[in-house]
């Protein structure tokens, strides 16, 4: 069995460390499952970490809590509706080739399907990869697995996964992506963090600002209570995807970060050998501190310390009704 | 060999084609490649799905007149041909073809190109 321990994957504005810590501890591990053509699910434990199922080598599919799967990013986003979707679902249920059933009742192309599949994974694993990893080992290693990736991971011939991509994806290219991004991400200023940054759109816009559709439907869901990620889950669009579209929203003065989502420590003792000021969280000691627009013409906005919920929220009733609940409230904003 | 692929390699059957790659233009991330491909093109996919946004952007302001479904771009040699897919889909793609102009005729290949992207996820 493999396993290694390793850290988040660090956010550097320059130069290699990027991709030095968690992904590194995460490509050691499909390297060598890659080579040995393995079959099975690695896990990831860490945040968010994920199952990483394989077949020969090859990544089939991922899950994980850091980003949309093929399913929700098909459902979502509207290409396949939910009824035609829970019919296919349903025969697919006798033979367990829910991809097959799709493409024969000509409700996606198979070469479509394989596109949705591989972009999902690529964002899955940025997600997996790019975020805190603690531990990650080869397990459920499977005695014989088939060349499309149905039955893998040693749990008796069925398929593990929904829509698993025929044929695998080779875990270097989806690494590939995973350090491009990491790198485009390091020198992007001004940046929405997709796992951290909550955003709230700016109330103050001009009613005729032009906005793709893309952009209004993300300014109608940025209430301060979602980070991308949350987003892509809504939208079913990937999460990198978002990060990059929120952090052109938030240079241009449409969406600003209100607050951050604190990341959980390594539970494995790494925080006391490293401990970080309790005003600064572990996960954001080596961050710069939040951006600061210089917009002649607009109010300087609160720091996410300052931010208040508005009055007509659920939050803000909550808070007067409790008003002790504010204090030492680790997701209420930990902006530096 | 992938469904993708073989559609790719269709895309290659036009003459001068060079290379044919599928974007996601959300993200500039390279889906599926067939023939020659250079070593920068994971930069240039990039970049690519940054112009079709800009383009996108700046028609959006001025002319409204639209989807982008083509961008050309043309050297004395060859002709770089950016297709916008069907919007419609779950992931918003692109493809690029690299065109060698002296063995077609540029609209020809772009023709050819065209009739053959409502097949190419199919």
């Amino acid at each position: 069995m493999n396993a290694a321990r390793r850290e988040r994957s660090g956010t550097a504005r320059t130069g290699q460390p990027v991709a030095s810590t968690g992904y590194e501890t995460v490509r050691r591990v499909l390297a060598d499952c890659e080579t040995k053509r393995s079959f099975g699910v690695v896990r990831v434990t860490g945040e968010p970490g994920g199952l990483i199922y394989l077949a020969d080598g090859g990544v089939i599919a991922i899950e994980t809590a850091g980003a949309p799967g093929a399913d929700v990013v098909l459902l979502r986003s509207g290409r396949i509706r939910e009824s035609e979707w829970t019919a296919a679902y349903a025969e697919a249920a006798a033979h367990g080739q829910l991809a097959a059933e799709l493409t024969s009742r000509g409700l996606i192309g198979a070469a479509e399907l394989e596109a949705v599949l591989r972009v999902a994974l690529a964002d899955a694993m940025f997600a997996v990869a790019g975020g805190l990893v603690e531990e990650c080992a080869l397990e459920q290693v499977a005695a014989h697995g088939s060349e499309d990736g149905q039955g893998p991971a040693g749990t008796g011939g069925e398929a593990p996964v929904l829509l698993p991509l025929s044929p695998p994806a080779s875990p270097t290219w989806l690494l590939a992506e995973t350090v491009r991004r990491l790198e485009v991400l390091a020198r992007t200023p001004e940046l929405v963090r997709h796992d951290r940054d909550r955003v709230t759109a700016d109330p103050e816009r001009p009613a005729n600002t032009p906005l793709s559709r893309a952009q209004e439907e993300l300014a109608g869901l940025a209430n301060g209570r979602r980070t991308a990620r949350d987003m892509a889950f809504v939208t079913g669009r990937g999460v990198y995807a978002l990060s990059l579209e929120l952090t052109r929203m938030n240079r241009a003065g449409l969406v600003a970060i209100t607050s951050r989502r604190a990341i959980r420590p390594p539970a494995d003792g790494t925080r006391k050998q490293a401990p970080a000021p309790k005003s600064q969280p572990a996960a954001e000691a080596s961050q710069p501190p939040l951006p600061r627009r210089s917009n002649p013409g607009r109010q300087p906005r609160p720091g996410p310390a300052e931010i208040a919920p508005p009055p007509s929220s659920a939050l803000h009733r909550l808070l007067k009704l409790f008003p002790a609940a504010t204090d030492g409230d680790a997701e209420a904003g930990t902006g530096s | 060999m992938s469904v993708l692929d073989e559609s790719l390699r269709e895309v290659l059957r036009i003459d001068g084609a060079r290379a044919a790659v599928l974007i996601d233009a959300a993200t500039g991330m390279i889906v599926a490649s067939a023939g020659d491909l250079s070593a920068g093109l994971p930069q240039a996919a990039a970049s690519m799905a940054d112009e079709v946004r800009a383009v996108a952007g700046t028609h959006g302001l001025a002319f409204a007149a639209g989807a982008v479904e083509e961008i050309a771009a043309l050297t004395e040699q060859r002709c770089h041909l950016l297709e916008v897919l069907d919007p419609g889909t779950g992931a918003d793609l692109l493809l690029f073809v690299d065109v060698d102009r002296s063995l077609t005729n540029v609209a020809l290949a772009g023709l050819q190109v065209r009739q053959l992207l409502p097949g190419l996820l199919g």
